[in-house]
């Protein structure tokens, strides 16, 4: 199985303050996110929440550096990321966080195994003799977590969805990230295959990975610890779950 | 399932893979003819190039050639004004022996051309009558005699009446029959065969093979009606004193001609040497004009390689993307399509040296079992300078797409 975390250190994983994000189109401007302040602890398993245009994708992709904010702090395991370069953004990405997409966004032409050692292909900063073998290692472990080992070498077009999602979770494991985030990660899904995926989430959850996922969906946010709400891009509601959804529990993603 | 269930999709598969296979090809077309032609005409350069530095090398890289020029007239052997030059009359075979003495030179050797009509018994033909002397077959390594003898220096001097005939000329004139000791009449006169030459084939399109030996005693003054010589051939004493042969013929011709100068100069004095560097350097030009017009269309080649690229990076957008949501920088987007455009370049250039390559291997073999020419080589340069030319086009014009590539933004290559 893949490593534990490591959640030894007590400062928060993420502190962002009045957190916004607005995109210019000629003379028009739009503001995807106009305030978000929260603190995201180790080990947490967040939702994000809101209906489209509410401003959770924005405020997911400033969480995970894809995009960078027009205003507000953003502190990343005690860094402030306002300070780095594009290069800088890149190897947070490649060597601190995981991603799962909603579309799965697999390279349909590459094996499965392909897909998962993806992110390790811009591996540029381990460095050792043992670096391929530990880089296989990671592989076979992300894909036996969720339970894909028997699929390794096949095409990720001929995947079914559940499938073709678990490899994208495996990739998302491979290295070892300090936090998971997926961006609704049943949308595509069928209720039983989205079961599936949320299970998986809440065993790595429960092995101490910290997610933050984004959905639109009440049911599928309940499988969390804690809600955060938004509305019009701002930060509305921020609560932890009371009578929290198990998947292991359930027959279908209601 | 059923056998045909599975060419059916075998076919449905090959198909796509053809229709895409055909544009790429298509938009490779550029660089594949602009490889094409660059081949073509360095290959063709360097083979006209060989093929004039060994014509001339059969006359020997000891030897010198003296013909007469219009003075300060500066153009080169063989280009310039033959009628002008035909009216200098300066040029003896007095000032041939003079040469031979020099200390520099061991042989000299006079020419004159001339053209007249052979009779024989029941046959008739234009020939080109080539005035020498005795010394002739010393001077001319490629002069071989077949059959009989070379005129002698007594014959050569004396006005005799003698013929050493080439052999097509022997073979028009006696057919199969050994034409030594035959006699031909030549203006009325009755010559006497005493020698054929060996077949030796054409030399700047002057076919030997053609042409009879005649002293030139007896071609200048009851053929011709002169006392002048066209041209005089001395050797050096070897290799070594070629350059000093050159400036000792030129001082002493340069006295008996009363010259005080090059612009004075009634003659040229050219070494081998030197003329393999002027046609050489007269090939190198224009090859190198040809090439440079060649390359250019390689501009119009990476247009089609840019085009495919882009078309390339706005299909692949999603999976840009995703590599730069899992950690590639920008440099490493940007290198990874540029790799890729410079190996299409590749590709395209190796189909356009291949064509090439048949291309020329035909006409090269043709062009030598005709006789045209003796050797046909396709020289490296060629391949490696189209080579390297798609490589930059490969290179100039996927920077563009890479570039677009590079800066695509992750969350909106992925929506």
């Amino acid at each position: 199985m893949t490593e534990k975390p490591d959640n030894t250190s007590t400062k928060p994983l993420i502190v962002c303050k009045d957190l916004g994000k607005t995109f210019y189109t000629g003379d028009i401007e739009t503001h995807a996110l106009r305030s978000a302040s929260c603190t995201i602890d180790r080990g947490e398993f967040v939702s994000i929440m809101g209906p489209s245009g509410s401003g959770k994708s924005t405020f997911m992709h400033l969480l995970s550096f894809l995009e960078e904010p027009t205003k507000g702090s953003y502190h990343f395991d005690g860094r402030d990321i306002s300070t780095f370069d594009g290069s800088t953004l890149a190897k947070l990405r490649n060597q601190e966080i995981g991603f799962i997409f909603q579309a799965f966004n697999l390279l349909s032409r590459l094996s499965v195994w392909d897909n998962v050692e993806l992110p390790l292909l811009y591996d540029f900063y381990t460095k050792g003799l043992n670096r391929s073998k530990e880089h296989k290692q990671r592989i076979k472990d992300a894909l036996e977590s969720v339970g894909l080992s028997h699929r390794a070498d096949y095409k990720a077009q001929y995947l079914s969805g559940g499938e073709k999602q678990r490899v994208a979770i495996a990739r998302a494991l491979v290295n070892n990230p300090k936090i998971i985030f997926a961006d609704e990660p049943t949308g595509n899904l069928d209720s039983k295959a989205g079961l599936g995926v949320m299970q998986i989430l809440q065993e790595l959850s429960e092995k101490g990975h910290t997610i933050i996922m984004v959905t639109h969906e009440h049911s599928t946010a309940m499988h969390a610890t804690r809600i955060i709400g938004l509305k019009d891009g701002i930060l509305e509601t921020d609560e932890p779950v009371e009578n929290r959804l198990f998947a292991k529990d359930e027959q279908e993603l209601k | 399932m059923n056998f045909l269930y599975y060419i059916r999709i075998f076919l449905i598969a090959a198909k796509s893979l053809l229709d895409d296979f055909g544009r790429t090809l298509l938009s490779l077309l550029g660089i594949i003819v602009s490889v094409l032609a660059i081949m073509i005409v360095i290959t063709l350069g360097d083979n006209v190039d060989l093929y004039i530095q060994n014509q001339l090398s059969a006359f020997g890289t000891d030897s010198i050639q003296i013909e007469t020029k219009v003075p300060s007239e500066d153009l080169s052997i063989n280009i310039g004004d033959a009628s002008s030059r035909a009216q200098i009359t300066t040029l003896t075979a007095d000032d041939a022996r003079a040469l031979e003495k020099l200390p520099n030179v061991s042989v000299s050797t006079v020419g004159v051309i001339g053209q007249a009509r052979m009779v024989s018994d029941g046959e008739s033909k234009q020939a080109i009558l080539l005035g020498s002397d005795a010394n002739a077959p010393r001077v001319d390594g490629g002069l071989e005699i077949d059959r009989g003898r070379f005129f002698t220096e007594s014959e050569s001097i004396g006005k005799s009446h003698v013929l050493v005939i080439g052999s097509n000329l022997s073979r028009d004139l006696f057919g199969a029959l050994n034409p030594v000791g035959k006699r031909v009449r030549v203006k009325g006169v009755t010559y006497r065969i005493i020698g054929t030459i060996k077949e030796r084939g054409s030399l700047f399109g002057f076919n030997y093979d053609d042409l009879a030996y005649i002293p030139y005693t007896a071609l200048t003054s009851e053929i011709l009606g002169t006392d002048h010589v066209q041209y005089i051939t001395i050797k050096a004493t070897d290799d070594d004193t070629v350059d000093a042969a050159v400036g000792d013929a030129t001082s002493l011709l340069r006295i008996r001609h009363n010259s005080n100068g090059p612009g004075q100069d009634d003659f040229m004095v050219t070494s081998t040497e030197q003329a393999q560097n002027i046609l050489g350097n007269i090939v190198g030009v224009v090859s190198l004009l040809l090439t440079a017009l060649a390359s250019v269309s390689i501009i119009v080649g990476g247009v089609g390689i840019m085009n495919m690229m882009l078309m390339s990076v706005e299909e692949r957008r999603s999976e840009i993307g995703l590599r730069k949501a899992v950690g590639s920088r920008e440099e490493d987007i940007l290198s990874q399509f540029l790799i890729e455009s410079i190996v299409i370049a590749l590709f395209a250039a190796i189909i356009g040296i291949a064509l090439a390559a048949v291309l020329l291997w035909v006409a090269g073999t043709y062009s030598v079992n005709e006789g045209y020419v003796d050797s046909f080589r396709i020289p490296l340069k060629a391949v490696l300078l189209s080579a390297g030319f798609s490589c930059a086009a490969g290179i100039l014009f996927g920077v563009y797409p890479a570039k677009i590539a590079a800066k695509t933004n992750p969350v909106e290559a992925m929506r």
